[in-house]
Order: C-alpha cells, then sequence, then structure tokens
C-alpha cells in the first residue's frame, strides 16, 4: 500500500463495466493512477475514453447499467483511515460524507448545475448544511467569504440573486465556491472551462490555480485540451478507448510524448507548426501504427509510465 | 489581390433588436443594436474568419448575411449566378432561388439533425424543397456527396442517433454541399469536436473548398483553429468590428487592445509558455 501521506486518492486496477443486451462494455479498463497531495493531476481524453466514467466512480455515482467490475478507489483522508470507495454502498454515511463534502466536483455546464429555482446563496449554505453542523447565520457568513474568494464582487447582495442573474463565467465561479465551501481535500473539475469563452477560461483557470495554491488541494482535472492541461496541471494521465496509455509529469508527457497515441493527439492541434498545411488527424499520425497489441503500462523511471512494447518501453527508461 | 470581383460585399451592415416594454400592451420602449456598421468585402474562394466572445454579435452577423435575420441597415451585394444583387432588399420570394447558392454549417451536430429523418432524406431534402432533382438520381447525388464528405452509401437508411459528432457534422456538410452553393457560412462548425475529429472535419472543409471552389465565412471563438483555415479574420466586440485584417497579420501585429486580450487568453500546449491573459480595458 503506498503512502498515505504522498496520495490523497490512489486508484488501482479498476475497470467500470456497462451490461447490455449486446453484452458487456468495459468503458475503464484497468486504470490505475495517483492523485498526488497537494497537486493538480488532469486526465486528458477524447470523449469516450473512460475519463468522465472514471471520476464518477471516484464519488460512487457508477449507476445501473453501469457497474465497478473490478478494483480499488482508495481515499486517503488527512484524518482517519483510507477507505475503498468501491465497497461503500450507496446508503452509507461515509460515502455521503465523502461525496460533495470530502471531495468536491466542478462541472462543465454551468448553466445545467446549478438550479434555477434557488438562490445562490441558497444552494451555498445547502451544501453547509448536508456537510458541517452550522446554523444559518454561520452558513451565511460563510458563503458570503466563499463568494468573495471566486472573486464575484458584493457578495451579501449577489447571495439572494438567482442563476440566471449570473454570466456564464460567474456561474462557474459560483460553482467553483460550491465546490470549495465545504473545504474538500479533492476536488474533480471535469471539463468546468470548456464551454466557456477563451477570455473568461484564462480567468477561470488563474482563478482554480490560485485558490489550489492556497488551500492545498488536490484537483483532478478532466479535459481534452492540451492546453489547459500544460497551464494547471503537475501530472497527466493520456486515456484512450478506457485504458491509460501514458502517464508522467505535465512537461514530460507533452515535451516528449513517447505513446503514439499522445504524439497523435498533440500534432492534432492547429498551431505555427502546420500551419498552411493539412491537419494530421490521429489514423493519419499513427498509420499502420496497431496502438491496441499493448496495452499494460510499463513503468520506465522518472514516474512516468507507458504502453508500449517492453522492449521499446526500455529503450526510453531512465 | 485577384482581379476578380468580390463574391460578397457587405457594406454598413446593422441589426438592431427591440427592447418592449413591462406589461399587456408591450411597446417598443428602446433598441439593442447587435451589429453596428460591419463593411467587408469576400473574395471568392477566401475564407473569412468572425471571432469575438458570446455576445459580440458574430452569429447575428453572419446571419443578417444570408438574410437568416433582417438586416437593420446596410447593404449585402452577394454576386450570384445571374449578376450582383443586394440581399438585404430582396423579398422571401425573391431570395428563395439565391438559397441555393449560399448555405450553412450549424455548430451543434446533435440538434441540428432531425432524429426522425434518416441521413438520406436529410440530405435530399433541400434538393426537394427547391424541386432540384428527384428518384433514382437524386439517390445518385446523395451518395455520392456522402462519398465526398467520407461516408457511404450504406449510411443511406440511418438515423442520426446512430452516428458519432464528426460524423454527424459530416452530415451537415453534405446537407449543404449538395446544393452546390458558392458561399458558405460555418457558425462555429468545429468547436464541438474532439480535437482529432476536428483536424477531420478542418482538412474536409478545406478539401471541398479547393474541389468546390467555396467561399466560407467562419464563425468561431478558437483562435487557432481561425488561424489555420482562414486568410482574413474580423475580430468583433459588443456588435462592431474592432480589428479586421489578413489572419498573418492579425497574429503577428494585433493592434486594438481586445484582439491582444484575445490572443493572450489561448492556452499554450507547451508548458514553457506560460498563460499570462492581459486583461481588456476600454
Amino acid at each position: 500500500m503506498p503512502n498515505p501521506n504522498e496520495n490523497a486518492l490512489s486508484i488501482r486496477e479498476l475497470s467500470v463495466t456497462f451490461d447490455s443486451e449486446d453484452g458487456a462494455f468495459e468503458a475503464v479498463r484497468n486504470v490505475s493512477y495517483d492523485v498526488p497531495r497537494g497537486k493538480v493531476l488532469a486526465v486528458v481524453g477524447e470523449s469516450g475514453s473512460g475519463k468522465s466514467v472514471t471520476a464518477n466512480a471516484i464519488l460512487g455515482l457508477i449507476q445501473a447499467p453501469g457497474r465497478v467490475s473490478n478494483g480499488q478507489i482508495l481515499f486517503y483522508p488527512k484524518k482517519g483511515n483510507p477507505v475503498d470507495i468501491t465497497t461503500l454502498s450507496e446508503k452509507d454515511d461515509l460515502l455521503f460524507k465523502i461525496r460533495g463534502g470530502k471531495i468536491g466536483m466542478i462541472f462543465q455546464e454551468p448553466m445545467t448545475a446549478l438550479s434555477p429555482v434557488h438562490s445562490i446563496g441558497n444552494q451555498l449554505c445547502e451544501a453547509l448544511f448536508l456537510h458541517k453542523s452550522v446554523d444559518k447565520k454561520e452558513a451565511e457568513r460563510v458563503a458570503i467569504e466563499m463568494l468573495e474568494k471566486v472573486g464575484i464582487t458584493d457578495p451579501a447582495t449577489r447571495l439572494k440573486q438567482y442563476p440566471h442573474e449570473f454570466s456564464g463565467g460567474m456561474r462557474q465561479r459560483v460553482v467553483i465556491a460550491m465546490a470549495l465551501i465545504c473545504e474538500p481535500e479533492i476536488i474533480i473539475a471535469d471539463e468546468p472551462t470548456t464551454a466557456l469563452d477563451v477570455t473568461i477560461q484564462a480567468q477561470i483557470l488563474t482563478l482554480l490555480s490560485k485558490l489550489q495554491k492556497e488551500t492545498g488541494t488536490s484537483v483532478i482535472f478532466i479535459t481534452h485540451d492540451l492546453g489547459v492541461v500544460a497551464q494547471i496541471a503537475d501530472d497527466v494521465a493520456v486515456m484512450y478507448k478506457g485504458r491509460i496509455v501514458e502517464k508522467g509529469s505535465v512537461r514530460q508527457v507533452l515535451k516528449d510524448p513517447l505513446h503514439p497515441y499522445t504524439k497523435a493527439l498533440l500534432a492534432a492541434i492547429p498551431s505555427q507548426k502546420n500551419l498552411g498545411a493539412r491537419l494530421p488527424t490521429i489514423d493519419s499520425v499513427l498509420g499502420d501504427t496497431d496502438i491496441s497489441t499493448h496495452t499494460e503500462l510499463i513503468e520506465i523511471g522518472a514516474g512516468r509510465s507507458v504502453a508500449l512494447a517492453p522492449e521499446e518501453a526500455a529503450r526510453h527508461s531512465k | 489581390m485577384p482581379t476578380t470581383k468580390p463574391i460578397l460585399s457587405v457594406k454598413r451592415l446593422s441589426k438592431r433588436f427591440p427592447i418592449y416594454s413591462d406589461g399587456v400592451v408591450r411597446r417598443v420602449v428602446d433598441n439593442f443594436t447587435a451589429v453596428n456598421d460591419v463593411n467587408f468585402d469576400l473574395m471568392p474562394g477566401e475564407t473569412l474568419g468572425i471571432v469575438g466572445e458570446s455576445g459580440s454579435g458574430k452569429t447575428t452577423c453572419a446571419r443578417c448575411v444570408l438574410r437568416a435575420l433582417e438586416p437593420s441597415e446596410g447593404e449585402v451585394i452577394f454576386q450570384s449566378r445571374n449578376g450582383p444583387l443586394d440581399l438585404a432588399q430582396l423579398s422571401e420570394k425573391q431570395l428563395k432561388p439565391l438559397r441555393q447558392e449560399m448555405q450553412m454549417i450549424f455548430q451543434d451536430p446533435f440538434s441540428s439533425l432531425n432524429p426522425r429523418m434518416t441521413v438520406g432524406e436529410t440530405v435530399a431534402e433541400p434538393m426537394l424543397i427547391h424541386k432540384l432533382s428527384k428518384g433514382a438520381a437524386l439517390k445518385e447525388q446523395v451518395v455520392s456527396i456522402l462519398e465526398k464528405v467520407g461516408l457511404a452509401a450504406e449510411h443511406l437508411n440511418r438515423y442520426p442517433h446512430a452516428f458519432s459528432g464528426g460524423q454527424r457534422q459530416r452530415i451537415g456538410i453534405a446537407r449543404a454541399l449538395i446544393m452546390k452553393p458558392s458561399l458558405i457560412v460555418a457558425d462555429e462548425s468545429v468547436s464541438a469536436l474532439d480535437v482529432s475529429v476536428q483536424a477531420q472535419v478542418i482538412n474536409l472543409l478545406q478539401d471541398l473548398q479547393e474541389e468546390f471552389q467555396l467561399t466560407y465565412i467562419f464563425v468561431a471563438h478558437d483562435l487557432s483553429v481561425v488561424k489555420h483555415i482562414c486568410d482574413r479574420v474580423l475580430v468583433m466586440r459588443k456588435g462592431e468590428v474592432v480589428e479586421s485584417k489578413t489572419t498573418s497579420e492579425l497574429f503577428s501585429n494585433p493592434e486594438h487592445g481586445y484582439t491582444r486580450s484575445l490572443l493572450s487568453a489561448i492556452p499554450s500546449p507547451d508548458p514553457d509558455i506560460p498563460l499570462q491573459p492581459i486583461a481588456y480595458k476600454e
């Protein structure tokens, strides 16, 4: 078992299966990753790669016909014993405390993540009432403080307003405030800036980065945008068809990608390098390379692993 | 600069939306100017990018050009097959035959296709509306255009739900192309797609442009995509064009403070280039 002080969360050999009439489909296959305490781990991949399903499993949110078919999700709270989230039942008090309490969630769509019929203050305080024993006055005080922290001016007035009175960027700030208000140890951010304009995205990334450093929270940042990964994350795991194909520090993986899929993903971004030329697509970069033969992640040192043929991985080994 | 005439010449284009009073009798109390005094020329085969944040008026501007919205003021001179016409002045009836020559590709491949129509019906529909073809000949045309966009005859009888986002976008492109248009407005047509699918669709749009001499207006908020495919760019903010330049000039030498703030906000996939967004102040 890894040192609990180092990691806030460890996923071990996780598989998530969806059963259907046509048989079982494994959306997540044998995925393992660690979220170091106080660090940001980015999980990247295209739609259908299983990155969000993995995140949902962490919160115990996999619903039928889906099920966790294998593996462990070990959560190491700062105080208390490690918990394997996969063993908790839906009615377990502990799962209730973890979900939204110890582990917070920031969703993609600030439009749908907030209830349109409750005031912002109501929604912020609800999280506090559920997870902390506070009275109304204290909850409001904390909520105001939190709104101020995420850069909302005149928070006392804004507290009484409804989501439709906020712009997209402001709503995402409210969603971030909601995720942070119970002082979680881990935050899962699922494409939190994808729906935003590029200037607002820059503001939200800067804010998230600042708050993360201040509070020392660990973050799992799910995105498909490698530009965002480069700016916010310490480590990155690249997912493809339910598996991790490469993981390591952001610098290692983005500057010197080893797996053909990571290379292809980076090459497909319109940039200075391919200006005026046809964009390389995943298929054209991969060519005849079959990336489904070697699925085993091989550690090659310096905290890096890649799913390559053993002899090829050995060549990159440090 | 080619010596040919512009295919599209937009002059002093404005669009105002009325703001109504509360109450039972709704009176117009004010106007909201969504597009204000936009001017540009577009040469045949050129790709013009219109960029800006949500609410900047970029989509409204593009829709006014196609008369999907009524412009409040200005001229939209379009070189049709029968000579130049001011689209802003024509009646709906006069516009109808022209609609074949200008088509639109939409943002969301999930909501822009009718879920109850097969791919074949969806792609054939505009031809039937304009009574351009029918029967076996039409089917042949549909198959040929589907093949052009990388789909096949076997897809004809399937419904949109059976396709991925990238494939759906190809269906939308096929539907626009079957009319053999000269002008295509693509409104955020690749923003909902994954980066690898996005690359395929961008390549497809560029191949088709070459093959059919298409002129594109590309409405987008992703500046790296715009940089890749556009010849010229209009930067819009609050309904006005704040900067209009060739793409290479815009990216190497942005003059307007707002353009600079937009460019500075793009996160680079190189971890050694930190994000340093410049705030824009009026």
